[in-house]
């Protein structure tokens, strides 16, 4: 397993009215990438600009950095979810997008036969899902809602079968924007638990997060993003140091 | 700075995703049936009610129209029937296309999926509602005692080539809508006309042979590949032609357009 990116950029077109107007004003911000038009009159943003980077078998990496920074558009670009406008990604392995837990999820059906839902969006067989199901459920830890329609659970209930589903399967390459917070306090030390298991079974894990607990508890590496640029990548540590170093100086 | 990726990278994606939405049929044949399975939750006939509509329709239609065209209902009615049942089908899979990669934005901004499997998944929701729909049609055959012979087989590969043919109907008609919302609008309306402007509600033997509202319809081409086994228990030799013409131009239009495209449809959404 590997991810190797090279050189990658990825410009995100605006086809908003009034994008026209911000033409004439290119403005620096301390968020989002830089704005720019190209030859045929299209506004981009700059969400990538230039990265590359390395992540090898058994690395599990976090991603910090400020608010718009690039973060998810990189696990998006990663997940093959956009297409790099230049640069190159390589990935040996089977990746598998926890970017959106909720996704697939039809409140009108049982939380059983959303299990199976859930798991077919994430590409699973039936049998493979069939196989894992006793330990879904039990994990969910719903008691007898299982049975019933979604639409009657409460919000940390419906977050409960979703963590349940995403993380009972053994992903190659897990690529995950940080939703690791759900349900009630005596679920969240038995959610601490399965997500170390979880994340442990990934041979590889990218994961976005602002919580830097998560990240030096769960993480080897850091990749330091701000403004569309790879600012550093390295031991989780290092890296952690040098942002907390820039937020300080408000940099 | 957009294009600077080689052709072939585009080619291999458009290819990716031609390829993985075509073996992962079960899975979007699942969620066709679950697309309509949720359609249909809490009504207490489901898609039954779709057969009794069109049932409904051609009785409505057909008594009328066979007074009004100077047709025997014998002969009117049969027609009817499978010309209503066909063009239900296309028309319908046309006017969801304008609407597919909106209504899956969801899932292609959170996962990736060729897009073809949302026109796959809209064709298998199609088919099972025309499934719905043939009892009233076999009915109707079986009421007016129609004669049917063993060339009414031939219809099979026939709706197959049909089948084909809006595949990459579905697929051109779904980009080009994502990218230009007005587009969804002129199609509709057009599909609107063509039921007129098409031999469905009136019989081509009421107009001279070789006119254009015939020969140059290719919605008339493509219903008659299986019309005219089942009611006229002949080969349309002309039709398979044409159809196929369409079916390797249209493939190859799409293809490009798929190609050409495919990595901006995301940002269209």
């Amino acid at each position: 397993m590997s991810i190797e990116v090279n050189g990658l950029s990825l410009d995100l077109p605006i086809y908003a009215a009034n994008a026209r107007s911000l033409r004439k004003k290119i403005i620096p911000t301390s968020v989002g990438g830089s704005l720019f038009a190209n030859a045929s009159d299209t506004i981009f943003v700059r969400a990538l600009q230039d990265l590359t980077f390395t992540i090898r078998d058994g690395e599990r990496v976090a991603l910090i950095g400020p608010n718009g920074a690039g973060k998810t558009t990189l696990l998006k670009a990663l997940a093959g979810i956009y297409t790099p406008s230049a640069g190159t990604i390589s990935i040996r392995g089977e990746v598998s997008a926890a970017l959106n837990a909720a996704l697939g999820i039809d409140s009108e059906v049982t939380g059983r036969e959303n299990i199976y839902l859930l798991g077919y969006y994430r590409g699973l067989s039936k049998s493979r899902i069939e196989a894992n199901m006793e330990e879904i459920i039990a994990t969910a830890d719903l008691g007898h809602f299982i049975d019933l329609p979604v639409n009657t659970y409460s919000a940390g209930m419906q977050g409960r079968l979703t963590f349940a589903v995403a993380t009972a399967f053994d992903p190659d390459v897990l690529l995950m924007d940080e939703w690791l917070s759900a349900g009630d306090s005596a679920f969240v030390a038995k959610a601490h638990e399965r997500t170390k298991q979880f994340v442990e079974k990934a041979r590889i894990m990218v994961l976005a997060s602002h919580s830097l607990a998560i990240v030096r508890e769960f993480c080897t590496h850091c990749a330091y993003l701000s403004r569309g640029r790879l600012l550093a990548y390295g031991p989780a540590e290092e890296v952690i140091k040098r942002y907390e170093a820039d937020v300080s100086t408000g940099a | 700075m957009q294009e600077s990726l080689p052709v072939d990278t585009h080619l291999r994606v458009a290819l990716w995703d031609f390829v993985q939405g075509i073996l992962n049929w079960r899975l979007w044949g699942f969620f066709g049936l679950h697309d309509i399975r949720q359609r249909y939750r809490r009504s207490s006939f489901g898609p039954l009610w779709l057969a009794l509509g069109l049932g409904v329709t051609i009785l409505g239609i057909g008594i009328l129209y066979s007074q009004i065209l100077h047709v025997d209902g014998q002969i009117f009615i049969p027609f009817l029937a499978i010309s209503l049942l066909l063009w239900n089908m296309m028309s319908s899979i046309i006017v969801e296309s304008t609407t597919l990669f909106l209504s899956g934005a969801n899932v292609i901004n959170s996962t990736r999926v060729p897009y073809t499997s949302f026109v796959l998944r809209g064709l298998v929701r199609n088919l099972i509602v025309a499934a719905h729909c043939i009892a009233p049609v076999i009915l109707v055959y079986i009421f007016y005692r129609h004669p049917m012979t063993w060339i009414a087989l031939l219809a099979i590969p026939g709706f197959i080539i049909l089948l084909a043919n809006m595949y990459w109907i579905s697929l051109i008609v779904s980009i080009i809508c994502l990218r230009f919302r007005d587009v969804g609008q002129i199609v509709i309306y057009a599909t609107q006309l063509a039921l007129f402007l098409t031999p469905i509600i009136w019989m081509p033997t009421q107009v001279r042979s070789g006119t254009p509202y015939i020969q140059y319809n290719p919605a008339y081409h493509l219903i008659s590949l299986v019309r005219d086994p089942v009611f006229y228990g002949r080969f349309p030799a002309q039709s398979w032609v044409v159809s196929i013409l369409i079916l390797v131009v249209g493939m190859a239009l799409s293809a490009a357009t798929l190609v050409r495209f495919r990595r901006h449809l995301i940002f269209w959404i």
